[in-house]
């Protein structure tokens, strides 16, 4: 068996101030190996966003440690720690606020090829043009605006400037809660499709069971700053051991009387 | 460009645009119009308005030409405006973005030096400054910056501390970008529009000052300006109104102007953000 | 049986759009019954729910007409019908306790004193399972969830007893189990009160659990409307089969490739 591509181990987290002092996170740990998709699902409040941001480096941990592609990546400070960030990537709710207010399409995507040095800058444009394909927008939306976009296209920018790092692990943070309906079924699509040809691995955050387990491989269940439950995704859906879980699956809204044949979009 | 297609649809913007453009013209044009000092006798005392056709506006009680010195009372109105509004805003936006982006130690120093001059009057410490140090115009830009800068101090830092917390912020982070590249590429020019449209506050603001130190006494000596026209017309005011009333005539379409001017600029700053 | 609320060939233009948001909507709203509007972003649901409220900006175009023939007059806003947004932040005066906000409609409208206001106020949110309810009366918004201000903001809607709840997508911003409870809970409050319900959602799947009628809507004009049952199986419009074909729900068959060894 490879070796797990991220490590997360006695992970904790304390909000001081306000009078709350509230725990973040309590000794979470979970391990994610290359290729996989790991589902991090839980209510509001039960630490999902804040273990995502602690893995990213956004925010520090008071407690625990991290491993990420071999090293100690809490270890990382200044030069050192941007070089090797371009192998881990995150793609935020709001596809609009992720973006630069000034940005077009191809100043957000080419950041990246600029920043790590990935391609001269005579072959940015084509760079760019090509990340473009791969999540299926045409090359023409190189000079648009970001906010000129449609919602759906601007998380497929989102994910066209993540692949630019070629990294091996992205980090979806609620990436597709704030999408149509049918959108959110194109996007997923699009991250399994990239899954298989990359091999790269996603840790996706939602409290939206049914999203996960449309394109994740285990599921962890959060609540008050744990991990409560974790096992394969059909497994932990059709037998829900905790509360938690078992209230994520009733809370899932069913259509019934399906009569129109789920068709792939 | 766009920009200034949306800003034309703001009937104040336009109107305000079109006040400081023409008082801009006569500045630029006054040693056309008016060759010669302004300071200089050009006719009898007290000549009244409209009276003699050499002398449109009359004279003062040196006998100087009141138009000519209203045209060239612009330019040190609208030099002193603009240069205290840009030097404020300039030393403004540097400490706010530092105390914001920096935060702890360095934010709170830099918040009490902003609190120290907050405390004082802008307009005492204008004064202060300028009777301490031989009065010329770029003293008396000084002067003002010193009163007006922490306005968009704080407006800076408060923007770069929402900012901040920006996703695209976040992401620029885990793009790998260095903090000073995040600071100057993706924080400061969002952070600027706002700060932007409170100079035009400060221009008319300004051009108040500059106008009060002049009746003073307290500003340049050597050229004229409309506080300094008001000051010389105190002495004749029951039997010359019209000496101290246009200049302040003029002040007050300057100050509209700019405020104006100011709010078809918000209006157009504010449209863009709604739009994304 | 009068319709509450009557739309005929109802339309809204924004002022400066070419386009209209909404257009050759109607429909009728019986007294009770509960209506969902679904649809996409750009769809126009959200602004029909707005026209409903009289919330449209100023110098808006509309055409067509809406009236509320039940009433008699014109609905009057917190007597007549309440509503809900999304975003359960913004909704409420962080700066006033809770208990004047939800007591505010119930005085102005029902007459009723400060005290008979409050106790009014310090009941509704009881039934809303509100914790502690007479501590939360002096409470500030800040101090609650985003779950819990979505249910104030519901029992400030309807202090006053009105005939309709408008629900703008009054459950997008919470998460999947707060949202369950919240519609739980809007089911049983309309029952209770006999109010009809204009159910904004983008969730075709949570529409279906809560309304008698579902309306669906597409790049401004009302595609297909019909009770819940007769939409979900047997579809007319081909966007409303888009919709359910396209629905994400634990039925659905995973998506993912092979797992790599």
């Amino acid at each position: 068996m490879t070796a797990p591509l991220l490590e997360v181990r006695e992970v904790s987290k304390r909000y001081a101030g306000g009078g709350r002092g509230v725990v973040a996170l309590d000794a979470v740990s979970f391990a994610l190996a290359p290729g996989e998709t790991l589902g991090l699902v839980g209510p509001s409040g039960s630490g999902k966003s804040t273990l995502a941001r602690v893995v990213t480096r956004l925010l520090d941990p008071d407690g625990g440690g991290i491993r990420f592609a071999g090293a100690d990546w809490l270890a990382l400070r200044g030069r050192e720690l941007r070089r090797r960030r371009r192998l881990m990537q995150m793609v935020f709710q709001d596809p609009l606020g992720a973006f630069n207010p000034r940005a077009s399409v191809f100043s957000a995507i080419a950041d990246p090829l600029r920043i790590h040095a990935l391609a001269p800058r005579a072959r940015w444009r084509a760079e760019a043009a090509a990340l473009l394909a791969r999540v299926h927008l045409p090359p023409s939306l190189l000079e648009r605006g970001i906010h000129e976009i449609s919602g759906g296209q601007r998380q497929r920018v989102a994910l066209a400037r993540a692949l630019a790092c070629q990294p091996s692990l992205i980090v979806l943070d609620e990436a597709v809660s704030a999408l149509d309906m049918s959108i959110r079924g194109q996007i997923l699509d699009l991250l399994v499709e990239l899954q298989a040809e990359e091999g790269l691995s996603y840790l996706f955050v939602s409290h939206d069971l049914a999203v996960v387990k449309a394109v994740a491989h285990r599921i962890a269940v959060m609540e008050a700053g744990r991990i409560v439950e974790e096992g394969p995704a059909a497994a932990v859906i059709a037998t829900p051991q905790s509360a938690m879980a078992r209230a994520l699956v009733a809370a899932v809204p069913r259509l019934e009387h399906r009569t129109v044949p789920m068709r792939k979009p | 460009m766009n920009a200034a297609r949306r800003f034309l649809r703001s009937p104040e913007g336009v109107a305000g645009a079109a006040v400081l453009a023409l008082l801009a013209l006569l500045a630029l044009a006054a040693p056309l119009l008016f060759p010669g000092d302004p300071l200089a006798i050009a006719g009898p005392p007290l000549v009244a308005p409209f009276a003699d056709p050499a002398l449109p506006l009359g004279t003062d009680r040196l006998g100087r030409d009141v138009l000519a010195g209203l045209v060239h009372g612009a330019r040190a109105s609208l030099f002193v405006g603009i240069a205290a509004a840009l030097v404020a805003v300039a030393i403004g936006s540097v400490v706010g973005t530092l105390a914001g982006f920096a935060g702890g130690l360095v934010d709170e120093a830099l918040m009490r030096v902003v609190d120290a001059f907050q405390i004082v009057p802008g307009f005492l410490l204008a004064l202060a400054f300028v009777s301490v140090v031989q009065a010329s115009l770029p003293v008396v830009v000084l002067a003002i910056a010193l009163g007006a800068w922490t306005g968009p101090a704080r407006l800076a830092r408060a923007e770069v501390l929402s900012i901040r917390e920006r996703d695209y912020v976040a992401s620029a982070r885990i793009l790998g970008m260095h903090p000073l590249e995040i600071a100057l590429r993706e924080i400061l020019p969002n952070a600027l529009p706002p700060v932007l449209a409170l100079s035009a506050v400060i221009v008319a603001g300004a051009v108040l000052t500059e106008a009060a130190l002049s009746f003073l006494g307290m500003g340049d000596p050597n050229i004229v300006t409309w506080g300094s026209m008001i000051a010389e017309g105190r002495a004749v005011l029951r039997s010359a109104p019209h000496l101290s009333i246009v200049p302040g005539l003029a002040l007050v379409a300057t100050v509209i102007g700019v405020y104006l001017f100011g709010e078809g600029l918000a209006e157009l700053l504010s449209r863009r953000e709604r739009r994304a | 049986m009068t319709p509450l609320l009557r739309l005929d060939r109802y339309g809204v233009t924004y002022p400066g759009q070419a386009e209209p948001a909404v257009a050759g909507i109607s429909l009728a709203l019986r007294p009770g019954e509960k209506l969902a509007v679904i649809g996409e972003s750009g769809s126009g649901k959200s602004t029909l729910a707005l026209a409903i409220a009289g919330l449209l900006p100023p110098r808006s175009r509309t055409g067509g007409r809406l009236d509320w023939p039940a009433l008699g007059a014109p609905a009057r806003p917190g007597a007549d019908f309440g509503i809900v947004f999304q975003d359960p932040g913004a909704s409420l005066n962080p700066v006033l306790r809770i208990g004047e906000q939800v007591a505010e409609a119930a005085q102005r409208h029902l007459g009723l004193g400060w005290a008979g206001a409050g106790r009014h106020a310090a009941d509704l949110l009881a039934r809303l399972r509100i914790p502690e309810p007479e501590a939360a009366m002096r409470a500030y918004p800040h101090q609650f969830s985003g779950g819990q201000r979505q249910r104030i903001a519901i029992a400030a809607a309807i202090a006053a007893r009105p005939r309709l709840l408008i629900a703008d997508e009054a459950t997008s911003a919470l998460d999947m189990i707060v949202q369950a409870e919240i519609v739980a809970l809007l089911d049983r409050l309309v029952a209770d009160e006999g109010m009809a319900l204009l159910f904004v959602t983008h969730d075709i799947a949570l529409a279906a659990r809560l309304a008698d009628r579902i309306a669906v809507m597409h790049r401004a004009r009302l595609v297909e409307l019909a009770p819940t049952a007769d939409l979900l199986a047997s579809p007319s419009a081909d966007y409303t089969r888009h919709l359910l074909g396209t629905h994400i729900d634990l039925g659905a068959p995973p998506r993912l490739a092979a797992r790599p060894a």
